[in-house]
């Protein structure tokens, strides 16, 4: 991914650089834990007694100004959400696409059950995505419904009308950009 | 979606805002732009207390705490009709021992806010998205 022209002069001295991103963490960070609770219906007592801390703790930490992460911290918080704390070193130009796609349904994250249930329920008609690839469906042609679900590599597909997939791309978690609705 | 994001323009034409922005510290001035960045691409409400009240009801306040603490103020709209569709950057402050700096920050800030309301077009520019900056420069 690379780093967008008009960052490129900032972003070549390495304190602004490191700074400028460092700032977007704490932004994405607080940001998700908020979405997450929502998307559970926490308040955020009922997310402090998940985690064992204080309602006040969660609101301190749900600031896009708060700064002073700690690993340990955010594990009792995915371990309360029922999700997995996921750390990993990234490029520049990756974190800054990141940026570009920050919405409440690009942070949002099933949990453990809400993904065992999922994937239960469409076990039967799953069919690996990369076996979908490339696939042009024309309107006459037999059709398929929305791809409901994505986990892992296998998306579920249900027989339907009116699904064109645009020939482009691998179907990979979490991206459905390619697929088309006629 | 995001909502555009307007710098305040002074009586002399000058935009004060991209001014403070450049008169900062490097660290500073990245994690404020970091923020700026932030609200011209995501939906304010969506980051939790990204935008926080201040004593001034129609102005709001976007911080950036590190070795001095930044204080942004700005306001939605400013007209009444577009107060849940824009954004627009009013005065570039800092805090001390839980005081502005300048003092009469809030009151400059509301200031502007009226010259904006009085006249749009000459008292305010449009900060652009990225995105559009991308553009600009690769048809040069």
């Amino acid at each position: 991914m690379p780093i967008p022209k008009h960052l490129q002069i900032d972003l070549a001295d390495k304190e602004y650089a490191h700074a400028y991103v460092d700032e977007f963490l704490n932004v994405s960070i607080a940001t998700q834990l908020k979405v997450l609770r929502e998307q559970q219906d926490l308040t955020q007592e009922k997310l402090a007694n998940l985690a064992g801390m204080k309602q006040e703790r969660i609101s301190v930490l749900e600031n896009v100004n708060y700064s002073s992460w700690s690993i340990n911290t955010l594990r009792k918080l995915a371990h309360a959400l029922d999700v997995t704390l996921k750390v990993s070193f990234e490029s520049f130009g990756s974190r800054l696409a990141d940026m570009r796609n920050v919405t409440r349904q690009s942070l949002e994250r099933l949990s453990r059950e809400q993904e065992l249930a999922s994937d239960t329920a469409k076990a039967p008609t799953a069919r690996k995505a990369d076996n979908i690839a490339g696939i042009v469906m024309h309107p006459s042609s037999p059709t398929y419904d929305a791809v409901e679900e994505q986990s892992n590599n296998y998306v579920a597909l249900k027989p339907a009308d009116n699904l064109t997939l645009a020939p482009i791309g691998r179907v990979g978690a979490r991206n459905t950009s390619h697929l088309q609705y006629s | 979606v995001a909502k555009p994001v307007y710098d305040f323009v002074d009586t002399n034409g000058h935009n004060v805002i991209a001014e403070w922005l450049t008169s900062l510290d490097k660290v500073m001035r990245a994690k404020m732009q970091s923020k700026l960045d932030v609200l011209l691409m995501v939906d304010t409400d969506l980051p939790p207390k990204m935008l926080t009240d201040t004593n001034e009801p129609q102005i709001k306040e976007l911080c950036v705490n590190s070795k001095e603490a930044l204080r942004l103020l700005l306001c939605k709209g400013p007209a009444p009709d577009q107060k849940n569709k824009e954004i627009t950057l009013l005065f570039g402050a800092k805090e001390r021992d839980k005081r502005y700096v300048p003092r009469n920050a809030l009151a400059l800030a509301e200031a502007n806010r009226k010259l904006v309301l009085s006249n749009s077009v000459k008292h305010r520019v449009l900060r652009k998205a990225d995105e559009d900056a991308d553009s600009k420069t690769s048809t040069n």
